[in-house]
């Protein structure tokens, strides 16, 4: 072989050297790559299970089932619109969904796969220890579609700082001594700055405060609440609060986190808002009345012989899409998810446990000062509004008839008649 | 005369294509979604008028109805107003009037989203900037968080302030092109300024106007972003639009049969508004031309 055919050979060898490897390894890397999940959520379910002192609780789990987790996190809203639109194709590629209370339809999550024969099958150590009205909520027709993963429950927070310069001398005992303190609260401080003594954002912390007066929207057996009485009395305390320029005039374009920048900005004194939220509004880099801020189980109504108000609390489940692959793989993870040990390593994550177990863990009281209240108030709550098919309209229509009562555009009279007409038209 | 081969009609065949599958196609999806109940969780299922019946049965849709009318009116006439009197007053072309021109067309290179969302900052009734100055100088500011009249006044001021732009630039390049004999026409006949500018300059920038106007209102029917970022339609439901009702049927409630004859009804009313316009165009510059 002369010169010129060896070159030739050597350089037909290193093009096809060069054109072969990559296909090699790419088939090798594919036969023996690890299985996936892939998991639709929210970033904070990324985060708590993977990140923070409770360690990557996701770990021996992915090293056990040699598979790798991709989460695809969204809002709250997208991941909704999202998630809706796997769950309605012939097939989907998503293994598990999150999927807040009041998006859990009954149409909605029959598009997930019923866990029952699961929960027989292999179940879930310990599934009574898991908040039984949010598995209640989450079942249809006898069967559960989805498992309680985080909760966040409204309690009250309030500025410590702004009840001495008032003269104030203790947090509020019952829910009348909060609507007195609140008015009190309402002043301009001495550099200017206007003080607002309550907000109120979304409407779930709305009706947090009317299950605290007595009444209810919505019951979770799908009834409309009422009393009428303690609807009206809510209404005209709302009106009157804010005619007091208590509630601020900004709260009708509040949306879920304004009432939390509110608190950290220092220009209101009390907030209904989930308890977790307690460690943003103490946190020196992102709140101004960092360290003020202490955090309670809103109070009960004067009599009622409560030890807090009926808790009003919101809560992600997690489920597995009915035309996804791989569900039994999809229910180990889950089942990995909801131990004990798991559940209270996510709270050390920041996550709102759904185990009232978790609250019991020592290292979980020294974290969370108000831990103690979180499960008094766990014990004894309901969804704001339960799922049902016309979920989102009847929070619509909370809110529009909130703000038409408290602008004065309805006497709370005339507000609570319609109310309770146009609920129970939603109701089925 | 001549006959067309086949090279032109395949040359300009793209261009319908994409109108028919990213225009025509769709609308006539949506036209076919309107006649069905659908949702996401259900398959869509043939329900005849119900969605139109439901539509016109709602008080909200007749509120966002209204609520439309007004505020397009207002935003379109009230452009036309300040683009008309900026296309008069602005100095012959030359450096400042460049410089001007373009203060004036900025708002428009401005997203709708960022725009927005910093006029509703700067009138926050308890730390907005604006809001600040008007109550130091002792005037109530919008109070556009409780107010529904408040507040769609804003929407229009704010609408307004980003859309106008388009319709200034256009009368004023017409007004540039304007034949500058027939004024001297005028001058020679008497007629004084405001006479020019009624009986020389109106007519002769009528075109442009009617075009100015015309697709001010098909923009402005959609309006959307100014409503649902500020206000959301709130407070209580008062200050929804079209475009905030048909949203919330798509994308809160997943309706799409309800929105989807929302949004035929919306074509059409725009089409109505537009129809009058559009003869009238018509009419000027093509029949009368003949």
């Amino acid at each position: 072989m002369n010169n010129h055919y060896k070159n030739l050979f050597y350089s037909l060898n290193i093009w096809i050297l060069a054109l072969t490897v990559p296909f090699v390894l790419a088939f090798t890397s594919y036969v023996m790559a690890a299985d996936k999940l892939v998991i639709m959520s929210h970033r904070v379910h990324q985060d708590s299970a993977t990140t923070g002192p409770g360690g990557d609780v996701t770990a021996s789990w992915r090293k056990a089932n040699n598979t790798d987790v991709e989460w695809i996190t969204l809002g709250i809203d997208p991941l909704r619109e999202r998630l809706f639109r796997e769950l309605s194709l012939g097939e989907t590629s998503v293994n598990i969904g999150f999927i807040l209370n009041a998006q859990a339809t009954p149409i909605i999550a029959k598009r997930m796969m019923p866990l029952n024969d699961y929960l027989t099958k292999s179940p879930i150590s310990d599934f009574a220890g898991i908040s039984p009205s949010m598995t209640k909520a989450m079942t249809f027709d006898g069967k559960i579609y989805a498992i309680p993963y985080r909760h966040a429950t409204q309690g009250l927070h309030y500025n410590e700082a702004y009840f001495k310069e008032r003269g104030i001398e203790h947090a509020p005992k019952t829910i009348e001594e909060l609507i007195g303190i609140a008015k009190k609260l309402t002043y301009v401080k001495a550099d200017g700055n206007k003080v607002h003594g309550l907000v109120l954002g979304a409407y779930s912390h709305q009706i947090a405060l009317l299950r605290a007066m007595g009444g209810s929207f919505i019951t979770p057996d799908l009834k409309f609440g009422g009393p009428d009485k303690a609807l009206v009395a809510y209404y005209q305390t709302i009106r009157e609060l804010f005619l007091a320029d208590v509630l601020p005039k900004a709260m009708t374009t509040f949306d879920q986190n304004t009432p939390l920048e509110w608190m950290q900005q220092g220009r209101t004194a009390m907030v209904i808002y989930p308890m977790a939220r307690h460690v943003q509004m103490n946190d020196a880099k992102l709140s101004k009345v960092a360290g003020n801020v202490k955090t309670l189980a809103v109070p009960p109504a004067a009599g009622s012989g409560l030890a807090a108000a009926p808790a009003i609390f919101e809560y992600w489940s997690v489920g597995i899409p009915l035309n996804s692959k791989n569900k039994d793989l999809s229910w180990s993870f889950i089942r990995y998810l909801s131990t004990l040990e798991n559940t209270t390593n996510e709270a050390l994550n920041g996550n709102g446990p759904v185990r009232i177990a978790s609250y019991d863990d020592a290292r979980l009281k020294k974290t969370l000062p108000f831990a103690s209240e979180e499960r008094k108030a766990l014990l004894n709550g309901e969804a704001a509004i339960p799922a049902f098919d016309n979920a989102t309209k009847a929070a619509d229509l909370w809110k529009e008839m909130f703000e038409a009562v408290m602008l004065g555009l309805m006497t709370p009279q005339d507000a609570a008649v319609e109310m309770k007409k146009r609920v129970s038209a939603l109701l089925p | 005369m001549k006959r067309l081969g086949a090279i032109p009609y395949f040359l300009v065949a793209p261009a319908h294509v994409m109108m028919l599958l990213f225009i025509i196609g769709p609308a006539i999806y949506v036209f076919i979604l309107s006649f069905m109940q659908s949702n996401y969780g259900l398959d869509p299922s043939f329900i005849g008028f119900e969605n139109y019946k439901k539509m016109f049965q709602d008080r909200y849709f007749w509120n966002a109805t209204w609520n439309t009318f007004v505020v397009v009116n207002a935003i379109v006439y009230l452009e036309l107003f300040i683009a008309l009197v900026l296309s008069m007053v602005l100095p012959p072309p030359s450096l400042t009037c460049r410089i001007i021109v373009s203060a004036l067309i900025l708002p428009y290179a401005v997203s709708e989203v960022v725009g927005v969302l910093m006029i509703k900052y700067m009138f926050d009734p308890g730390v907005g900037v604006i809001s600040y100055w008007l109550n130091s100088l002792g005037l109530n500011g919008l109070e556009w968080t409780i107010n529904p009249r408040d507040a769609l006044t804003l929407v229009v001021l704010l609408s307004v302030w980003l859309h106008m732009p388009f319709t200034f630039l256009i009368i004023y390049t017409a007004k540039l092109g304007l034949p500058a004999d027939v004024y001297e026409a005028s001058k020679i006949d008497g007629a004084n300024a405001w006479q020019r500018f009624r009986h020389v300059t109106i007519p002769l920038l009528m075109p442009a106007i009617m075009i100015a106007i015309v697709f001010r209102y098909i923009f402005a029917f959609r309006l959307f972003p100014e409503v649902w970022l500020l206000t959301q339609g709130g407070p209580a439901r008062q200050t929804e639009v079209l475009g905030v009702y048909l949203y919330k049927s798509a994308f809160r409630y997943y309706d799409f049969g309800l929105a989807s004859a929302t949004a035929w009804a919306m074509a059409l009313l725009s089409l109505l508004v537009a129809m009058g316009y559009l003869q009238n165009m018509h009419r000027k510059m093509f029949v009368h031309a003949e």
